[in-house]
């Protein structure tokens, strides 16, 4: 749908910041390179943009009708209403899916099925509203964690059968939801071993390292799976958790030695092989280099203020170093996106 | 640069001197590495204003050193960001200097309020504020600093607003100013050749600022637990919400005559006339829904000019106001789902009656690459 303007734009920013093109001139250029949009560009976007805002205006409407009669309804309406919309839901999936099977082999069908990927995506997302809702009228005594478990178990047939990776991330966050939860209420799988906050970002760190590692090696074979965005978020979810632990175990008041350090020092290096070698992703790599900043500085700030005592050099000292790691890693990672453009 | 581009543009006679070799002014690194940069940058700020104060431990009561010591850091910044051949390291170097110098010149500036005026003065304060970074975003020659400066001088002259007049309504007035500023500002972002970076800054910082300004007047009203208060605000100052809307309707139709004028071939004098007829409907059914129109313009600024971060701010905003609607205290739930169905009605007959009178062609073999 979006016009190749996107990709010129800054190219022709440049031109014209060099003043290549007379000022009279610059709107047709414009016109030419596509930043300006053509009459059918503008006509298909907003056709487009008019569809989805009607969409989102009118079932907010519905929404808040059933908000404001929601306690005049009966406990049989308010099923039948959850429920008729889960049907509905997946039976536009079912219509819109069969309508857009792909004439040419050529055809990409997953341009063509953005409406029933929409459509299954809302069915998950309400059937959660469902579960929830009957947790909450036949009081089952169901701890909270089981919704979560639930609902992401019973959506997974969907998630197989749509394809689409958002709902696969929806799927990963209901998981992480539930072993939150649990270890919220029972405080954790391993006993005495962790304390429960550790426990909590050890499990995000597993739940998401092993998605993510599933992810990656299923790409070559499923190539709807080749989201970028969804690895990233994945990859994220599990770095971030884990920068914590190492930092916590720098800052810890006895210190011993911690798997931290270990299970770091390796993702690190993991990361830099899959990444830089067989899976170039800038965005990776540049997370491990914000993760190495901050594991490093905390190293610093701990062993100049707490071990060395040092006050006023500290200072100094951090603010030099953290302008030199920051400024060597953005000098690194320009430079291989300016190998990844050529 | 893509070849296909120069080669077209020299095609259609469009460049000066085709034959010249035209230089990268520089990469564009994608927003993440600048994240980079703006992450260690702050960092580096708070450690060096935490060596400021260690070596003079009593400095925050000093004003005169304050004064000097961040302009200094302020001076230097100017000079390391302006240098021509300004790498990474001066880049952070620089950033990270400037962010510490301010921080001393506002403790400067409290102080001095202090002594003169006994107790801080908010209205005072927020103009000095608003001032100082109104001029960092004219001069500092760096574009992240210019976003921000931007923000911050809009926001602080709101803030100083604020507290002369203690009313949000005006506000709602200035919010209205900065709307109409900011549209102005990316109407014309390619106008003037050697502004275009210096225009492109400004205008995010405004986008971001009318957001704010947006949400936090829309955050009051959402939370006067006593309407019959801000009624009575209303009542004397005259300046109702209906007329914030009308106004902000205003700035829609003029924005969207101005697109309308760039479309080419010239959509027909009817066409013209029934797209800002629609607008107008659709601005006044939005009365109660406040936000869905700025998201909306914004997301039409966005498109005119092929700029994803705008597009991605419109949708952001509206999909905030969407949800923000749905709390609003004003409407009971069933004038809300009233006010969204004719709103969605309304939407659907214009695509309608748009697609009738301009059927959408053959788009898909439009929107390939630049063909010589």
């Amino acid at each position: 749908m979006i016009n190749s303007g996107y990709k010129n734009r800054h190219d022709i920013s440049q031109i014209i910041q060099s003043g290549e093109i007379a000022s009279g001139d610059i709107d047709s250029a414009l016109l030419l390179a596509k930043i300006t949009p053509s009459n059918q560009a503008w006509t298909h976007f907003l056709s487009t943009l008019l569809l989805w805002l009607s969409v989102i205006a009118l079932s907010s409407s519905l929404m808040f009708f059933l908000a404001y009669n929601w306690d005049d309804l009966g406990r049989f309406a308010k099923f039948g209403f959850v429920e008729v919309f889960i049907i509905a839901s997946v039976l536009l999936y079912l219509w819109k899916n069969k309508n857009s099977t792909p004439v040419n082999a050529s055809d990409s069908p997953q341009k063509s099925t953005l409406i029933s990927k929409a459509s299954l995506l809302v069915a998950s997302l309400s059937l959660g509203v469902l579960l929830a809702f009957y947790g909450q009228t036949y009081q089952t005594g169901a701890d909270p964690w089981q919704l979560f478990f639930t609902w992401a178990l019973l959506i997974i047939p969907w998630a197989m059968v749509a394809q689409f990776p958002a709902l696969w991330i929806i799927v990963l966050v209901l998981l992480n939801t539930a072993v939150s939860l649990y270890i919220e209420t029972f405080g954790g799988f391993l006993g005495g071993l962790f304390s429960a906050e550790k426990n909590l970002l050890w499990s995000t760190v597993g739940i998401n390292a092993i998605a993510l590692s599933l992810w990656e090696l299923l790409k070559g074979r499923l190539s709807w799976l080749n989201e970028n965005w969804a690895t990233r978020v994945v990859a994220f979810a599990a770095g971030l958790p884990l920068t914590f632990l190492v930092i916590n175990a720098i800052f810890d008041r006895h210190p011993s030695f911690s798997l931290a350090y270990l299970v770091w020092a390796v993702a690190m290096v993991v990361v830099y092989i899959v990444y830089r070698k067989f899976r170039p992703d800038l965005f990776m790599l540049t997370m491990a280099c914000l993760s190495g900043i901050g594991v490093a500085l905390s190293f610093a700030s701990h062993t100049l203020f707490e071990v060395l005592n040092l006050e006023m050099g500290a200072f100094l000292f951090l603010a030099i170093l953290v302008i030199a790691l920051g400024g060597s890693a953005a000098v690194w990672l320009k430079r291989i996106y300016k190998e990844q453009q050529v | 640069m893509n070849p296909l581009l120069l080669n077209s543009l020299a095609q259609a006679k469009l460049l000066k001197n085709p034959d010249a070799e035209l230089q990268e002014v520089e990469i564009d690194s994608p927003w993440y590495i600048k994240l980079i940069l703006a992450f260690s940058g702050w960092l580096a700020a708070i450690f060096i204003l935490g060596f400021f104060f260690t070596v003079f431990s009593r400095l925050y009561k000093n004003t005169p050193v304050l004064i000097i010591a961040g302009g200094g850091l302020i001076a230097a910044a100017y000079f390391l960001l302006k240098s021509k051949k300004t790498n990474e390291f001066l880049e952070h170097l620089g950033l990270a200097s400037s962010l510490a110098g301010q921080a001393l010149l506002f403790l400067a500036i409290m102080n001095v309020l202090d002594m003169f005026i006994d107790g801080l003065d908010g209205y005072s304060f927020w103009l000095i504020l608003g001032s100082i970074q109104l001029t960092l975003a004219l001069f500092m020659p760096n574009f992240v600093h210019r976003i921000f400066s931007t923000l911050f001088a809009v926001l602080s002259f709101g803030g100083a607003i604020f507290y002369f007049t203690e009313n949000t309504n005006l506000i709602a007035l200035y919010g209205i100013l900065i709307m109409l500023l900011t549209a102005a500002v990316w109407l014309n972002e390619f106008r003037f050749h050697k502004q275009i970076e210096k225009l492109r800054a400004f205008g995010y910082g405004l986008v971001l600022a009318t957001l704010i300004i947006k949400a936090t007047t829309h955050f009051f009203y959402r939370n006067s637990w006593n309407i019959q208060k801000v009624k009575e605000l209303d009542e004397n100052i005259g300046f109702q919400p209906w007329m914030e809307q009308l106004l902000l309707s205003a700035i829609t139709l003029y924005v969207v005559w101005k697109l309308l004028q760039k479309v080419h071939p010239k959509p027909s004098q009817i066409a013209n006339i029934l797209a800002l007829v629609g607008v107008f409907i659709i601005s006044i059914l939005s009365f109660q829904a406040q936000g869905l129109l700025t998201g909306t313009m914004i997301i039409l600024l966005g498109f005119s000019a092929s700029n994803r971060v705008l597009l991605g701010l419109g949708v952001i905003t509206l999909l905030y106001f969407i949800s923000n609607y749905y709390y609003s205290l004003q409407n009971t739930l069933l004038d809300k789902s009233i006010t969204l169905f004719m709103l969605g009605i309304a939407l659907l007959a214009g695509r309608f009656i748009m697609l009738k009178l301009l059927p959408e062609q053959s788009i898909e073999k439009n929107v390939e690459g630049v063909k010589p």
